[in-house]
């Protein structure tokens, strides 16, 4: 077991928590850009290694966690590790060079007690060079979180990307009989309720760093009813007020360092688009328009705002600078063009527009002005959010009756369905542990 | 309810009765007995020869419950609007001018506002459309001669359709401001 170590790189003890502290290494990051005609890596991840003969359930779940994690990417192409030998605990590359697998994940397990003892690592076949090896010591329940991590460690030390296995959605469901704030992990796992009041809760935003989220819910009052922004802080379960005068406080979005909220309010009047700091201070109206303004995203490179308006008589996409200055008409094509969002890395920008009765999503190269329709004769396409990586666009979509979330890659391929209880709506993604 | 009403009315003649046969030198302030079941309690003169009829000078008074709310609320009309739009409409003028009759009528009840869509939008600019229609059915109340305090307006979009279907029937019953009678 001892003697294992030595070939680690890296090693990492996991603490059993969900805020756990961690020390890891991170390795200068050569950080390629992975561009559109990127063409998946063919990798194999060989049957592992099992120490203990009740570690085999473990180690089939992080085999196929790990292996579904790299296919989801589009990264990789996962080949059949069926007709490779297993992984046997002496690591032999050779046994994987006549394949076409750049890459070969190997992994030894071994069950002491309730904890589950990992050794990962990814080699590199022809060269045999290790990218990463660590050990996860942790829970046998955290085995999937366990995949997660090791395959953000890949993509970490492959091409610096960072936050998509272990990255999280917040979205709002009507599953409880009530509308809810909800989270569950990238892949659709852990679904979990955060919100358990009686009154409607709608458009969850995850801040940056995917530790809080700002959504809006009615006050209970009926006297004095209106909108209220919550902040709920998803590691502690603490929520503040973070706005309540005026009736509308809707489309909350959190600034790219975290550190403020854009939304809409009627405080003054008419609907407009306000930023304020996350302590609910230094609040500042950037939009001055008798028409409708909405939905503010963010630009996480340039600090733009993109908004919705109605000031051409039909809701169209608008972008400002922060302070408000600077508006410029972005859409021009369709007659209702709504939902602004920006990927990470600022280079596009993805909206609703409507085509009969439903919704289909759109991205445009902010670059090039090149506009992609992504869903077409799907039912209704409506919320696009970015991955934290810029490769994916979760969206929610009725095509098979109720709205539920789903994921595909920029490029509108690569479909998946993460919900299926209910009514599932507005999904955020950010980053997670 | 009818018998607790006739029951309370009969509590209170008994007990004027025993008032006034205990005492005859001047007429006391009778304060009306409040009933289970009812915030409706009306004072009805009694006509006694001996003793004399006492001297009640009180205001109507009538208690605000869910149940007169609710009488007043089923009096108000939705003021319906046009796809993507927060314009009055003229057909709607009637609505509005009955409800701001009602409103006069009832002076010492306040009003809720909802702005509600139809389905076809996306929940967030249908929050503010739906915004936007309460205000306009607001400010034309206001017009009417109403208090501004007395309205208060929200906005729940497209999340409480009043008709579930989806198809224009449904959608134009869905693109309405709801009018909620409420305490000030």
């Amino acid at each position: 077991m001892k003697s294992f170590l030595g070939f680690l790189v890296l090693i990492a003890v996991l603490i059993p928590s969900f805020g756990q502290t961690q020390t890891e290494e991170k390795p200068a990051v050569g950080g390629t850009v992975i561009g559109s005609g990127f063409q998946p890596i063919p990798a194999l991840i060989p049957k592992p290694f099992v120490a203990t003969p009740d570690a085999g359930p473990a180690a089939e779940e992080l085999a196929t966690v790990l292996g579904s994690d790299l296919y989801n990417s589009d990264y990789f192409e996962m080949l059949d590790a069926s007709s490779y030998p297993a992984y046997n605990g002496q690591i032999k590359l050779s046994d994987y060079k006549t394949s076409r697998a750049k890459y070969v994940a190997l992994l030894k397990l071994e069950l002491e007690g309730t904890q589950v003892n990992v050794e990962a690592r990814f080699y590199d076949v022809q060269s045999e060079q290790l990218v990463v090896g660590k050990v996860y010591k942790w829970d046998r329940k955290f085995v999937r979180h366990i995949a997660h991590r090791f395959g953000d460690e890949i993509l970490y030390r492959l091409w610096g990307v960072k936050g998509i296995f272990t990255s999280k959605l917040a979205f709002s469901s009507d599953r409880s009989g009530n509308r809810d704030v909800w989270l569950m992990d990238y892949d659709g796992f852990n679904q979990t309720q955060v919100t358990k009041s009686k009154n409607i809760n709608l458009s969850p935003d995850l801040s940056p760093d995917g530790k809080q989220v700002v959504y809006t819910t009615y006050s209970a009052e009926q006297a004095a009813t209106g909108q209220l922004l919550i902040v709920y802080n998803i590691y502690d379960g603490k929520k503040s007020t973070l706005y309540s005068q005026g009736t509308l406080n809707s489309a909350p979005a959190w600034s790219p360092d975290g550190n403020r909220v854009a939304f809409t309010s009627n405080v003054k009047g008419n609907a407009e688009i306000y930023l304020i700091n996350k302590d609910g201070s230094n609040l500042q109206q950037v939009t001055f328009n008798r028409a409708i303004d909405t939905s503010p995203a963010w630009n996480p490179k340039t600090g733009q705002i993109a908004f919705t308006s109605d000031r051409s008589g039909n809701p169209m996409i608008y972008i400002m600078n922060e302070d408000g200055t600077n508006e410029q008409r972005l859409t021009y094509v369709g007659e209702y063009n709504e939902s602004a969002s920006w990927s990470p890395d600022g280079r596009m920008l993805a909206y609703v527009s409507r085509s009969g009765i439903n919704f289909d999503i759109y991205v445009v190269d902010m670059a090039s002005n090149v506009v992609t329709r992504l869903t077409q004769n799907e039912g209704s396409n409506e919320n696009p959010c970015w991955s934290p990586d810029s490769r994916h666009i979760a969206f929610a979509s009725n095509r098979t009756g109720k709205y539920q979330i789903w994921t595909m890659l920029f490029d509108g391929t690569k479909l998946r369905q993460l919900t299926r209880d209910g009514n599932n709506t507005s999904a955020s993604w950010a980053p997670g542990e | 309810m009818k018998h607790a009403r006739y029951f309370g009315l009969i509590v209170l003649m008994l007990s004027l009765a025993f008032t006034f046969a205990g005492c005859k030198k001047k007429a006391p302030e009778i304060e009306p007995t409040p009933t289970a079941g009812t915030g409706n309690v009306t004072e009805t003169p009694v006509d006694t020869s001996t003793p004399p009829p006492p001297v009640v000078n009180q205001p109507e008074e009538t208690e605000i419950t869910d149940n007169v709310l609710a009488d007043i609320t089923r009096q108000l009309q939705p003021v319906f609007y046009d796809y993507n739009k927060a314009d009055i409409r003229e057909d709607q003028i009637g609505a509005l001018q009955n409800n701001a009759r009602i409103l006069k009528q009832n002076a010492r009840v306040n009003v809720l506002i909802e702005g509600h869509c139809d389905e076809r939008g996306t929940e967030e600019y249908n929050l503010a459309l739906g915004e936007r229609r309460a205000r306009a059915s607001k400010d034309y109340m206001v017009g009417l001669g109403i208090a501004d305090n007395r309205i208060n307006t929200i906005s729940y979009g497209e999340s409480k359709p009043f008709a579930e279907g989806h198809n224009e029937d449904a959608w134009q019953q869905n693109r309405r401001a709801h009018f909620v009678a409420i305490k000030q």
